[in-house]
């Protein structure tokens, strides 16, 4: 065993080297401890999982496992961190755009499948807070491969005008066992006894406290409420909604179905232009999104804008809306996005099951 | 653009110099030069950005017709 001392020094060690670069402790990362991440994700460790095309860097398995030693990770957790990372390195997640803007872009890992019970990925009462060990390192391994192999610090390539405490982690299961309708992983096409992680750069997180809704319409208006905030309307934008599963159940007892409700968040985000023109500074002609006929000006541009996820207690009727980081032009007409564009879609990747011995 | 022999101008607000240093850095060109305009941008009017255009473009003119783009002391 460690001495005291030895352990501390280990730790001040690590702080000097710049490898705590979230600001809290890290794990020192021991050759024999990072080997039993590889050998459980039987991956080449010099293997490219993610790039930064625009600063000529790249992230290997081998520092993606150093990583997540650092963050506090079980090797268990490993095939989802680097599932992640590879669904970010699709053109549509935009990594290194999002990871550099202004716009404060924390990213959010939803995980599906059996894989959250296995784990412990808490998908129920405090979802987004703290208390669970997957949902805390996943989250933090993709900050700090962020800020240690990618070196977005924050003044230099990391420009977040005001940053977000997602940034710490942003990691989620899905609360399948208590959701009226099928999981996200379904939704995208995955069979349900898969396991999946979808990535999604987020903005911001604001709850939305609905209890006296007796009707789906009672709460998916106040939801509706939040999401269309001048700053996202006034950009073609996604926004995912985080559904507590006591609103999910309310509106599911109606007869409503996800794709239905889906609709319905769509059509009904919108603001109307006299919004616009009450902003001084804001010329209506400018706002980048389809008007329509009657004056109002909508949020997203389909109702697979809306990311539909069921998580948290079924002690409440609570959900959380996350403002989206990015401009939703890739899903015109197909069309990728022009260079430098901060566009953003969200991006399901299936996660590989264990070996079995 | 400038490796490929097409000659560049990169302008940039005053809050993005660290940036932009850091990029070139990066790109291997530590010493490159570039042109900096007041910030913010976003907000101005088209009146605005006309008067910031006609502020900087002496200097977009010398940095696309010099030889190199050494920083200028």
């Amino acid at each position: 065993m460690a001495k005291g001392e030895d352990v501390r020094a280990a730790i001040d060690y690590c702080y000097k080297k710049g490898w705590a670069s979230d600001g809290l402790p890290v794990v020192p990362p021991t050759p024999e401890h990072v080997q039993e991440f590889l050998d459980y994700a039987e991956r080449d460790p010099d293997e490219i999982v993610v790039t930064m095309e625009p600063i000529h860097r790249k992230c290997s398995v081998e520092k993606a496992a150093i990583n997540a030693v650092m963050a506090g990770c079980l090797p268990e957790y490993f095939p989802t961190i680097l599932s992640a990372l590879e669904a970010m390195e699709d053109d549509r997640y935009n990594f290194h755009g999002s990871t550099a803007s202004t716009g404060s872009c924390a990213p959010l890992l939803i995980i599906n499948g059996p894989i959250c019970q296995r784990l412990g990925v808490n998908s129920g009462i405090n979802v987004f807070g703290p208390g669970f060990r997957p949902n805390a390192t996943i989250g933090r391994t993709i900050r700090l491969i962020q800020l240690n192999v990618f070196g977005m610090y924050p003044g230099t390539f990391d420009q977040s005008t005001q940053g977000f405490p997602g940034k710490y982690t942003l990691c989620i299961g899905e609360n399948e066992e208590e959701s009226p309708w099928e999981p996200l992983h379904a939704e995208k096409g995955l069979p349900l006894e898969s396991d999946a992680v979808t990535v999604w750069g987020a903005r911001s997180a604001v709850q939305v406290q609905q209890r006296r809704a007796e009707n789906p319409e009672g709460v998916l208006f106040t939801i509706i409420d939040t999401m269309c905030q001048i700053s996202s309307v006034q950009n073609n934008r996604q926004t995912a909604v985080i559904m507590g599963p006591e609103h999910a159940n309310l509106i599911a007892r109606h007869g409503w179905s996800k794709a239905d409700t889906k609709q319905f968040l769509f059509e009904n985000s919108c603001r109307p232009i006299h919004s616009f023109e009450q902003l001084p500074t804001i010329n209506p002609e400018k706002v980048n999104n389809p008007k329509d006929v009657k004056g109002f000006v909508q949020l997203g541009q389909t109702p697979e804008d809306i990311l539909l996820v069921v998580a948290g207690g079924s002690n409440a009727g609570v959900s959380t809306v996350l403002h989206p980081w990015g401009w939703r032009m890739s899903s015109i007409a197909g069309a990728q996005p022009p260079a430098g564009v901060a566009s953003m879609d969200y991006v399901t990747k299936e996660i590989p099951k264990p070996k079995m011995d | 653009m400038e490796k490929r022999g097409i000659p560049t101008a990169v302008i940039c607000t005053e809050a993005f110099t660290t940036v932009a240093e850091s990029m070139a850095e990066v790109q291997g060109l530590p010493n490159y030069d570039y042109a900096v305009i007041p910030h913010p941008l976003a907000s101005l009017t088209d009146t605005e950005v006309e008067e910031r255009a006609r502020f900087i473009l002496p200097k977009i003119v010398s940095l696309l017709t010099s030889q190199s783009s050494p920083k200028e002391d």
